[in-house]
């Protein structure tokens, strides 16, 4: 009975449903995306444009550009257009996948964009952060790299370059030798063969391992590098393969060096189509307050500098802390470092970029850390991020992923090698995390640049006190606030006049502005004067992060007057006042 | 001797005279429009030899001319090997315009009459950018002059949140933006001793105190108490550039390439990788003071970090020790082709070279730079020569005290400018424009005066045939020096049956090396491939590709062997590819 019941119900409401989704107004099936696979790129657009399609209201998909081989750069508006348009609002830009092979980035983006849509009116937090902010997703931004990675044998790291061909071996030949799935099971494999003397043998536990010999120790077996064979017939084996730039070493930051400086960083700052099409974006987004770049692997919040030639402020270094050691709290096994000291130099990084040339704060995400394959976040392990064995993975990958991910050493007939062994990790793990522990690891990120977006600047105008000086003349003490921790331009920003000031002005009938000034103590009356332009006021530093501001006026008018305070990263705020 | 040197500097300058009243002014240079339409005409006359093409459009559209010279069509002539000339790189240097397009029209007109010419215009190529800043260059030609280097970007240089919103006004109407010169209790300028006309800092050190405020001529047009603190544009071309970016110098763009026309050039140079040698007309030189040994030289500074991964180099600032003896090469040849007076000093901008075109391209595309400004600074008394003083005398102290070579003499900043004085009023030149009271609307009682626009930095029309004819020769030189690969001594022997030993000389039969000893070690000029594809059988030793990193010039040469196992009567072919350098391959038959 009740079990019918149910089951007429359930008709009942798919009946419903299917009218709603056919008849009604253009009312359309919402998607909902579950985070249980890598997707390619042509799954990635299709869902992309499936969520544009599902929240017409919010969401509105563009491409930036074209990439080297002419795939879109897409990019997702998330904006609430009855709050104002993005480009009124703080935007946080959000992009993933740079590095070719460092896929799980572009599923952050989806979920954050699905977590958005899906708790916007249900999460106060949510629905705040949607009707204040903007955000710009771009869930690869090397799409070339995502496509070549996903469609062609390859290793977890083959590669982080876009597909753009590159002379690595400089013999006037571009990319003629790359790797070969020789046994035809779509993976690279590693070669090894047995010889009378090599440099490794076999570990007595467990014979997949390879491990170096001792001094004094005989070896049995050799590495010969990743599958493949001398295509171009020059004596060497996989000595230039598809691409060879690093797409991360290509931006204008204050580091930039070329190639024989910065491996990868390819022949000028922004010679790479994708690049040149984001910046482009960027320069046309100066709303744009907040950064974040996913990468994988390793468990890091990283932020530059990305060479020890550059010094960033301290001012603007203690909100980095601030967010980065948050992040620690909301991203257990992740930590907060800096690029150069911490990990390595890398000259002409993006978020070096961003924030060194553009003045954003940025963070680049190292998603997933092997330590999570099992808790080695020891404090002896604190500080090596790259902490797990070999032994520990195989284990993880025989007891957990059943085998999935390491293909047992097999016997090969090599055309130039003779009898060899094939044999290794496939190409989806270790730096890529079991699609199990996919939705926790978008979460997780999600929620600490979701934390990065909420710090932006937050203005308003709490008060204007006025003060009667004589007949129609009066004193405007105008107080400008700040709620969020991110000031409205930073200490980078303001010391190399990267953007332009906020602008404080005030417009009446027949006012008329006679100085202008900042309050520097209220109480003890000092007031510094402003010797340039009084109205606009162009304040320079910006307001810092939870802080207040004060300005004064001397004008000459009366009857209603509005103010406007305008910060570029920060929005714009309006007051109407009256003198009298 | 003396008055002979004195002699070549007018005769260079200023070589067949100017009449006083004709002033700077008078010039015709070739507008953007006119320029264009002259390398067409060029063209037109000579479909075969002149190609010219749009390369790029400025922010506001103009077109970035590129010139192909050489026989045959563009196609073939982008497999040659050749070279890059640049001209008005900054808006206020027009001279390198005018001079390229006279040398590529008298190549073009002496293909087929005179046979070197002709020679070098079959096998080499000469890409010509007459002018690449096209948007400061258009500044020369308005009714009022504005030394204008800039592009016309428009930037927020008093970041005061406006673009472009406070520029110069000509309020004497004389049809020149010069200065405007106020007395004033808190000024900062004195005159000099010297010549009142000039202005300079007081120093407080020294017990001056300050008299005048020094402002541009013009208007405080948005009424903030500065003055024309934000004109029209833009950024400086020739400080955009990646190497020792001067980032946040007001004029040196957002970022590194942010402007087209660098991006332009940049891209070009690298989708030519052909071209072997550039030439850059810009206010910078190193042909006049060729670069001298740095204790840096060639050592990228290594750094230490807390990371693993402590072996990565640091940006390279100066020109590599093995490259010095190729640029007092270069030196040498201009002085004498340019007949340069041992004690000349050239005109150059007022900056380090930070961000420079000519820089860039040596450390950034690694090919030799050559950058000149054609133009020399008056020289009123010629003083002692200083010809061999560059490199060579310095190798010499350095061998024998081992002692650094002394600086340049740091010069007194209005040493030049003194000198430019003189000039004016010897020739009674209109080069400078007299203080003079004026009623200003703001400032009320100021002065107006100084240095007319151009006069300094734009050589006078009459000056341009005599450079142009010494640049022809110049250009063929340089031409005609660049390397040149050759297969010698190519051997074979037989070693036993079916076992042969092949060996051959490579040569640079050209005075330039193949690479700089920098553009090697940067892997932007390929190395030397030797391939050898023998019919039949395999090697015993040697590579199937050898890398010859670079060789010098003059014949400079190294060996190459193989040992081989081929049946008799099969053949080898080898070959030796350059990028710049021209391709030789050689067939045998192994007897």
């Amino acid at each position: 009975m009740f079990d019918s019941f149910q089951s007429v119900k359930r008709i009942l409401f798919l009946f419903v449903f299917v009218l709603m989704a056919s008849g009604f107004a253009g009312a359309q099936k919402r998607v909902h995306l579950e985070f249980d696979h890598y997707a390619d790129y042509p799954e990635l657009t299709q869902e992309l444009k499936e969520l544009a399609a599902s929240y017409p209201q919010f969401l509105s998909l563009h491409s930036i550009g074209k990439s080297y081989q002419g795939r879109d750069i897409w990019e997702m508006t998330v904006n609430n257009p009855k709050t104002g348009s993005d480009l009124s609002k703080p935007a946080m830009y959000i992009e993933a996948n740079v590095h070719g092979n460092e896929v799980q980035g572009g599923e952050v983006c989806l979920y954050t964009i699905q977590f958005l849509m899906e708790n916007y009116g249900k999460n106060k937090k949510i629905t705040e952060l949607v009707d204040q902010r903007a955000f710009y997703i771009l869930p690869t931004v090397n799409p070339d790299g995502r496509a070549w990675w996903f469609e062609h044998p390859n290793t977890m790291h083959s590669s982080r370059s876009i597909q753009r061909p590159w002379d690595d071996d400089n013999d006037g030949l571009l990319d003629e030798d790359g790797y070969d799935d020789l046994d035809g099971d779509g993976e690279i494999l590693m070669i090894r063969k047995k010889v009378p003397y090599g440099n490794f043998k076999q570990d007595p536990e467990d014979p997949r391992i390879m491990v170096r010999v001792k001094p004094g120790e005989k070896g049995d077996y050799i590495f010969l590098g990743y599958e493949g064979i001398d295509n171009d017939g020059d004596g060497r084996i996989n000595e230039d393969p598809p691409g060879g730039y690093d797409p991360n070493r290509n931006w204008p930051s204050l580091d930039w060096q070329p190639n024989y400086v910065q491996r990868g960083a390819g022949e000028f700052p922004l010679s790479n189509p994708e690049s040149y099409a984001v910046t482009q974006f960027l320069l046309a987004h100066p709303n744009i307050a907040g950064v974040q770049s996913y990468h994988n692997s390793g468990g890091m919040i990283l932020r530059g500098p990305g060479s020890k030639d550059v010094h960033y402020p301290g001012r603007d270094i203690r909100v980095y802390n601030y967010i980065g050691k948050t992040g620690e709290k909301i991203l257990p096994f992740y930590r907060y470092m800096v690029i150069f000291s911490d990990l390595y130099p890398a000259r002409g990084g993006f978020v070096t970029f961003t924030y060194e040339t553009l003045g954003i704060f940025s963070f680049t995400n190292e998603l997933w850390s092997s330590k999570q394959y099992y808790d080695k976040t020891s404090p002896k392990n604190r500080r090596n991020w790259y902490a797990t064995t070999n032994k520990d993975r195989l284990a993880y990958d025989d007891l957990v992923d059943f085998g999935a991910n390491f293909v047992p050493w097999k016997p090969f007939k090599h055309p130039t090698f003779g009898d060899v062994e094939l044999g290794g990790w496939r190409k989806m793990t270790n730096r890529i995390n079991p699609p199990y522990m996919l939705p926790e690891l978008c979460h997780r990120n999600m929620a600490f640049t979701l934390f990065h977006a909420e710090q932006m600047p937050k203005i308003s105008i709490p008060s204007v006190k006025i003060k009667k000086l004589g007949k129609n003349t009066y004193r405007l003490r105008v107080a400008v606030a700040n709620d969020g921790t991110i000031p409205t331009i930073s200490e980078q920003a303001a010391k190399y006049h990267i953007f332009r000031p906020d602008l404080l002005s005030i417009s009446g009938n027949k006012l008329k502005v006679i100085s202008a000034g900042v309050v520097v103590n209220p109480w003890l009356n000092r007031v510094q004067p402003i010797q340039t332009r009084v109205n606009p006021i162009a304040v320079e530093k910006g307001i810092p992060g939870l802080s207040e501001s004060l300005f004064q006026w001397v004008v000459v008018g009366k009857g209603r007057a509005t103010l406007v305070f305008d910060a570029l990263k920060g929005g714009k705020v309006t007051k109407e006042i009256v003198l009298k | 001797m003396k008055s002979n040197r004195l002699f070549f500097v007018f005769f260079l300058l200023f070589a067949l005279g100017i009449s006083a009243r004709a002033g700077i002014n008078k010039v015709h240079y070739h507008t953007n429009g006119q320029l264009q339409a002259a390398f067409q005409r060029l063209h037109n006359r000579f479909p075969q030899l002149v190609h010219v093409k749009v390369l790029a459009r400025t922010r506001s559209g103009l077109p970035i001319l590129v010139v192909r010279l050489g026989k045959g069509s563009v196609k073939k002539l982008n497999t040659r090997p050749g070279i890059l000339v640049v001209g008005s790189v900054e808006g206020n240097h027009l001279v390198g315009s005018e001079v390229a397009l006279g040398v590529v029209s008298r190549l073009a007109e002496a293909y087929g009459h005179v046979d070197s010419v002709t020679v070098l215009l079959n096998t080499r190529t000469v890409y010509v950018i007459p002018r690449l800043n096209p948007e400061g260059a258009a500044y020369f030609f308005r009714r009022v002059k504005w030394e204008h280097p800039w592009n016309n970007t428009p930037t927020d240089d008093d970041h005061d949140g406006l673009t472009d919103e406070d520029g110069p006004e000509d309020l004497n109407g004389d049809g020149f933006i010069t200065q405007m010169r106020i007395k004033a209790p808190d000024g900062d300028y004195v005159a000099d001793a010297q010549n009142p006309e000039l202005l300079r800092k007081a120093d407080p050190s020294k017990g001056e105190v300050g008299v005048y405020k020094v402002y541009m001529e013009g208007e405080d047009t948005d009424g903030d108490d500065q003055y024309n603190e934000d004109g029209t544009g833009g950024v400086n071309i020739d400080w955009n550039f990646p190497q020792e970016y001067p980032a946040f110098r007001v004029g040196a763009g957002q970022y590194m390439e942010s402007e087209p026309e660098s991006r332009a050039i940049s891209k070009f140079l690298f989708d030519h990788r052909t071209i072997a040698l550039a030439l850059t007309y810009c206010l910078h030189d190193n042909v006049i003071h060729p670069p001298k040994p740095n204790r840096q030289s060639g050592a990228g500074a290594s750094f230490k970090t807390k990371s693993r991964w402590s072996h990565f180099s640091g940006p390279v600032k100066s020109v590599n020790r093995d490259d010095l003896p190729f640029f007092q090469e270069i030196s040498t040849l201009y002085r004498k082709t340019m007949a340069i007076p041992a004690n000349a000093e050239p005109v150059v901008a007022d900056d380090s070279g930070k961000g420079s075109l000519y820089k860039w391209i040596y450390f950034q595309a690694g090919i030799p730079s050559v950058a000149t400004s054609l133009m020399l600074v008056p020289e009123a008394t010629p003083q002692k020569s200083t010809n061999d003083s560059t490199w060579t005398h310095h190798l010499k102290m350095r061998s024998g005290k081992r002692k650094m070579p002394p600086a340049r003499q740091k010069q007194d900043k209005l040493a030049t400018d003194r000198k430019w004085l003189a000039y004016f009023k010897s020739r009674g030149e209109n080069g400078f424009v007299p203080w003079k009271p004026f009623r200003h609307p703001q400032l009320e009682s100021v002065e107006i005066g100084g240095f007319v626009p151009f006069a300094r930095t734009t050589a006078s029309e009459t000056a341009i045939p005599d450079l142009i004819q010494k640049q022809v020769s110049f250009w063929t030189a340089l031409l005609s020096r660049l390397p040149r690969v050759a297969m010698q001594n190519l051997r074979v022997q037989k070693k036993g049956d079916r076992v042969y030993a092949i060996s051959l000389i490579v040569r640079n039969q050209g005075d330039f090396p193949t690479a700089t000893a920098h553009g090697a070690k940067t892997r932007l000029v390929r190395p030397i491939l030797i391939k050898i594809f023998p019919e039949k059988g395999t090697l015993l030793e040697g590579n199937k590709i050898v890398f010859i990193p670079r060789l010098l010039g003059k014949g400079g040469a190294q060996k190459v062997e193989w040992l081989l196992t081929a049946p008799k009567g099969s053949s080898v072919i080898i070959q030796v590819l350059t990028q710049n350098a021209g391709t030789v391959e050689q067939k045998i038959v192994l007897k």
